[in-house]
């Protein structure tokens, strides 16, 4: 069915198998860090909403003034 | 059908949990509450004080949890037909590797079940050669040493040079989940998917093959987690959590998965992930900080499932999988060692619950996890409030009316009080029975041996499961004290063997839960003594705390607490031990080759 093998076992010059063959491939997959942290997430978004909330009662006030 | 997905039945990713869910928090919450509301009218019966307050508090807390747990169980019993995962025929296309973090373990045994699962792969009909990596982070020397010879071993039985890798890191930054993340960023492009493993995992070729098919044939599906069975368990200790995974889990792991929704469970094993998905959302950061809550996550798994799913990607656990095997501890010791890691995890996950967009549920999720570790101090606190109310209770005023000759006896509560204790007892007892009755009535009890059998060893695991239970809670409420005075528990290798402890090591693991148990009765029957009573069977186990760990960590007879496993023993776990037996037989292993 499906061979998957990612890389073919290579032989030396004595015809053993080097022990490189045994190295995993070379194919980075970047892998970001997340944020998780309160830092960056419902600290900001708890003070971004005051800030909005504020905003409209400004804007209210405004209209009714 | 869409990508080999039945139609009809639809992709369980998109399973609707909200009903499952409301009915579960709901009716946990209404028995909390009823929990409540006896007990606060027993503790007012003669005036309300704040010490019967807080009690209250603690009542309502501790009925909701153990409440969860029962209801979870019952959606289980009663949900088969709706988590149903979506029958796959599609062709596999993309490409698989096994990953096989260690971390100084016994290489024998853990190359001989890559061995094992490598010719159940090629076993199959068409076989499948599948790509392995041993990511070893070992730092004992000798295993280290070993590890090579092993691997020199295992390449010769299987001719799979360049197919099965070994590679082992000189610095375990991030422990196991800095193992597969340094795996993925060295060569994690080269795979579409990625079997997780423990060193003690073994699962069959079929097994892997519909993981394979199934993570394929849902395109959002991020991660598929198995419902490992635990196997070769040889101590009481080992059977009976051995036959409580196997008899009871499906059932709560069902109730669990109709919850869940696309937000399901990691475990850190027996799962299949999608490469790319996991590496796009599960960079995990170091907490700020220093240990235990801060520096690297120890509990990685529940945090990768809920970053999976924050990323959009469906985490799902397929509980019909079969072919899905553990080891787990055989004494009552490693399990508590296990368990300190995990208890400073799990109160780790304080710092992550609050990440920007987690669904509900995975915060919920990490929130359980939290509770579990709470639960222990939350009894504890009940068991000292309560002497302390009676201790503090004032005497009783048979005349509180002025000018009235006659005296007047308060109303008797104490049935209000032995019905909540028996409706808090049945919470425990009630889902495993109801599981045990289930088994019967569908025939599943055939597997554990049979109806009489299971049944009489769902009451022995309950027996031995009530006796052990204060001690697994003395273990717990000092881990919990040890994380929040800021003792880092490490990572200490798991113990793997027979488990078989000694009087004096029992003694010497045991005996400060033999002195908190005596203490606790000596002064409850001092200044309680109304309630040495109720007290003795969470004080007796204590006291009695080195005989059971080391009682429960003698072999057990195999006609003990049977599992399907021991009537019919699974083809890798058997093709396990023909490897390692060849190992130790040179000549069988040339026979073998």
């Amino acid at each position: 069915m499906t061979n998957q093998t990612t890389t073919q076992p290579v032989q030396s010059a004595s015809g053993d198998l080097c022990s490189d063959a045994s190295a995993l491939p070379l194919a980075p997959l970047a892998m970001p860090k997340q944020v998780l942290t309160l830092e960056g997430g419902i600290a900001r978004r708890a003070f971004s909403a005051l800030a909005l909330m504020i905003e409209g009662l400004k804007h209210n006030f405004r209209r009714a003034g | 059908m869409q990508n080999g997905v039945d139609a009809d039945r639809g992709g369980a990713s998109a399973r609707r949990p909200d009903g499952a869910r409301a009915l579960a928090l709901t009716s946990s919450l209404l028995a909390a509450f009823a929990a409540a509301m006896v007990f606060y009218t027993y503790g007012a019966a003669d005036g309300l004080s704040s010490i019967d307050v807080i009690r209250t508090g603690l009542i309502l807390l501790s009925t909701w949890w153990l409440a969860w747990g029962a209801a979870t169980a019952l959606l289980g019993l009663t949900s088969r037909q709706h988590s149903l995962p979506p029958r796959v025929s599609a062709q596999i296309t993309g490409k698989t590797v096994v990953l096989v973090p260690v971390y100084n373990e016994d290489p024998t045994s853990t190359f001989a079940r890559i061995a094992a699962m490598d010719d159940s792969l090629r076993a199959l009909d068409p076989p499948l050669l599948l790509d392995f990596a041993i990511l070893s982070d070992t730092t004992n020397p000798a295993i280290a040493e070993a590890e090579e010879r092993w691997f020199a071993q295992l390449t010769r039985r299987q001719n799979s040079l360049g197919r099965i890798y070994y590679r082992r890191r000189k610095a375990n930054i991030g422990r196991k989940a800095g193992n597969i993340e340094d795996f993925i960023t060295t060569s994690g492009a080269a795979w579409d998917y990625a079997v997780i493993l423990d060193a003690d995992s073994l699962m069959e070729g079929k097994t892997i093959a519909e993981m394979i098919r199934r993570i394929e044939a849902e395109p959002r599906l991020g991660l598929l987690q198995t419902l490992p069975r635990v196997v070769k368990a040889k101590s009481i200790f080992g059977r009976a959590m051995q036959f409580a995974a196997g008899f009871h889990s499906p059932a709560f792991a069902r109730g669990l998965a109709a919850m869940q929704g696309s937000s399901g469970p990691f475990w850190g094993h027996n799962a299949i992930v999608r490469l790319r998905a996991w590496a796009d959302n599960c960079g995990l950061p170091e907490l700020p900080g220093k240990a235990p809550f801060g520096g690297h996550i120890l509990s990685h798994d529940s945090v990768e499932a809920a970053l999976l799913a924050r990323g959009g990607w469906a985490v799902r656990l397929d509980d019909d999988l079969d072919g899905s095997y553990e080891e787990g501890p055989e004494n009552i010791l490693d399990h508590a060692k296990r368990d300190r890691r995990w208890c400073q995890g799990n109160l780790q996950h304080s710092k992550v619950i609050g990440a920007p967009g987690l669904p509900a549920w995975s915060r919920f999720s990490l929130f359980q996890g939290i509770f579990a570790y709470i639960a222990p101090l939350i009894w504890l606190a009940f068991i000292v409030a309560s002497v302390a109310a009676i201790t503090w209770q004032a005497e009783l005023d048979y005349f509180p009316e002025a000018h009235w000759p006659l005296p007047v006896f308060p109303d008797n509560h104490a049935p209000k009080a032995i019905g909540l204790a028996l409706g808090i007892f049945g919470l425990l007892v009630m889902p495993k029975l109801l599981v045990g009755l289930d088994a019967i009535v569908t025939g599943r009890a055939k597997n554990f041996g049979g109806a009489l059998t299971s049944l009489r060893a769902v009451l022995t695991e309950l027996l031995l499961s009530s006796l052990v239970a204060p001690i697994l809670l003395a273990f717990q409420c000092r881990s919990v004290f040890q994380v929040l005075s800021g003792r880092d528990g490490g990572w200490p290798p798991s113990n793997r063997g027979d488990g078989h402890l000694s009087f004096s090591e029992s003694w010497a693991a045991g005996r400060w839960i033999s002195v908190v148990g005596l203490g606790g009765l000596a002064m409850t029957h001092a200044f309680a003594p109304a309630l040495t009573l109720w007290l003795a069977p969470v004080a007796l186990p204590m006291m009695l705390a080195p005989v059971l760990i080391w009682w429960t960590s003698r072999p057990a007879s195999p006609q003990v607490f049977t599992v399907p496993a021991d009537l019919s023993v699974p083809d890798i776990l058997a093709r396990h031990d023909m490897v390692l037996t060849s190992w130790s037989n040179p000549i069988m292993e040339l026979r073998v080759a």
